[in-house]
């Protein structure tokens, strides 16, 4: 199990859009993909879950990820996280 | 667990602006960072401001300021009252204005300092409703939860085994959404659990492909409740062939899921093509029901088929419990 804390940097937070984006992707793992934030834990898997985080800018985000493919699962958030979710800001 | 302990923490904190912020008519002079996680434990979590028995929360009255008055600045500073460790929140009754001194020491004590035009009577027992509810353990879990024939049926299981979709069908037979992927459990009266939906997802149900979808404007609002008890979960399944064939096929699978240290029924429902969930769910609950009535159908058919073979129950057919209790006695 692979556990890392995760900043969202991107201007707009994690906002409808940029859950779909992440849902897309931790959609294609097999591993158990969950996000943590104060006392609210989801699965990283469904988009209404991570909406309900509503994390804004700043925010940082406990990550967990369990499974076969768990280094590249973890990667692969951390990296749509620090890329801005594809938006440039 | 470190990690159980913050998000109480956190929760209780929340819990008190929440709980205050409810009264009605109130205005806030002061707020707090504090939490009632230190004294969670005491009885009294709030009464009259008494520095004979200073409270987290306390309730100023008529008699209570002409106390107030009375003191000078450094007693009221020194008074347990006001004490930076211990008092949470003031709350001004009957629409009293606090006495800048008193604004200006909660603002350095961190204590939330509150105003109310409601009687102060009138307030202690809105809190004494309020309170439970707000700080009683809480925890999420995922899953879709229904109210289906006044029954809270929790249906958990993977992303993508159909949750969503077994609740719109279920929701279009008439049965009730309560929340759609992350339930928010707390317990009530110790004995209770009862789940509800976060704010920012209420009566919406997100459907692959169709998107999320506003379910309370679409089959109108009977078709979403608030909150309900939640008395059964049903854990779908994708079923791999070997688990079909090993299936007990005279009895539910059935087990106790524990939540917040109470027991709740978890019927493991497989998921196969063909199998019409929503029907599947209503029976599961039906069965729910008449178990908890005292009628178990799998017992009651075995019992009367052995009946009819002349058999007396055989150990193999009862259940596991039963087995257990042989186990015990013998």
């Amino acid at each position: 199990m692979i556990e890392r804390d995760i900043e969202v940097v991107n201007k707009l937070g994690l906002h409808a859009r940029a859950a779909s984006k992440l849902v897309k992707l931790t959609a294609g793992f097999s591993s158990t993909i969950k996000l943590i934030s104060r006392e609210q834990e989801v699965d990283a898997k469904s988009i209404m879950g991570i909406l309900m985080l509503a994390a804004t800018q700043g925010t940082t985000l406990k990550l967990t990820v369990d499974g076969e493919d768990e280094v590249k699962a973890a990667d692969a958030v951390a990296a749509l996280f620090a890329d801005y979710f594809g938006e440039g800001e | 667990m470190t990690g159980a302990a913050e998000s109480n923490l956190s929760q209780r904190q929340h819990a008190v602006s929440a709980l205050l912020g409810s009264i009605p008519d109130v205005r806030w002079f002061s707020h707090t960072k504090k939490t009632l996680e230190s004294c969670y434990q005491h009885a009294h979590l709030f009464g009259y401001l008494n520095p004979l028995r200073a409270t987290p929360i306390q309730i100023v009255d008529q008699a209570a300021m002409e106390w107030i008055f009375r003191m000078n600045d450094s007693e009221l500073r020194n008074s347990p009252c006001f004490d930076a460790n211990y008092c949470v929140a003031i709350i001004m009754c009957e629409g009293l204005e606090p006495n800048p001194n008193v604004v200006d020491i909660c603002i350095e004590h961190d204590i939330a300092l509150l105003k109310s035009t409601l009687p102060s009577g009138e307030t202690l027992d809105y809190l004494q409703g309020r309170l439970p509810q707000l700080l009683s353990p809480r925890c999420n879990k995922h899953g879709v939860f229904l109210a289906v024939m006044n029954t809270g049926v929790m249906i958990t299981g993977v992303s993508g085994v159909g949750k969503s979709e077994v609740a719109l069908d279920l929701i279009q037979r008439g049965h009730q959404l309560i929340a759609d992927d992350v339930v928010d459990i707390y317990r009530r009266d110790g004995a209770e659990l009862f789940g509800e939906c976060s704010p920012t997802l209420k009566g919406y149900l997100e459907i692959r492909g169709l998107g999320i979808i506003n379910i309370e404007k679409m089959f109108g609002p009977a078709s979403v409740l608030d909150n309900y008890k939640l008395q059964l979960i049903i854990n779908l399944r994708d079923a791999t062939n070997s688990e079909i064939r090993n299936l007990d096929r005279l009895q539910p699978s059935l087990e106790n899921s524990e939540i917040l240290d109470l027991k709740v029924p978890t019927l493991n429902m497989l998921v196969a093509p063909g199998r019409n969930l929503s029907v599947l769910v209503e029976a599961a609950t039906r069965d729910h029901l008449l178990r908890m009535s005292g009628v178990d159908s799998s017992l009651e058919f075995i019992h009367q088929h052995d009946l009819i073979m002349g058999v007396e129950g055989t150990d193999e057919l009862e259940t596991s419990d039963k087995k257990v209790q042989h186990r015990v006695d013998s």
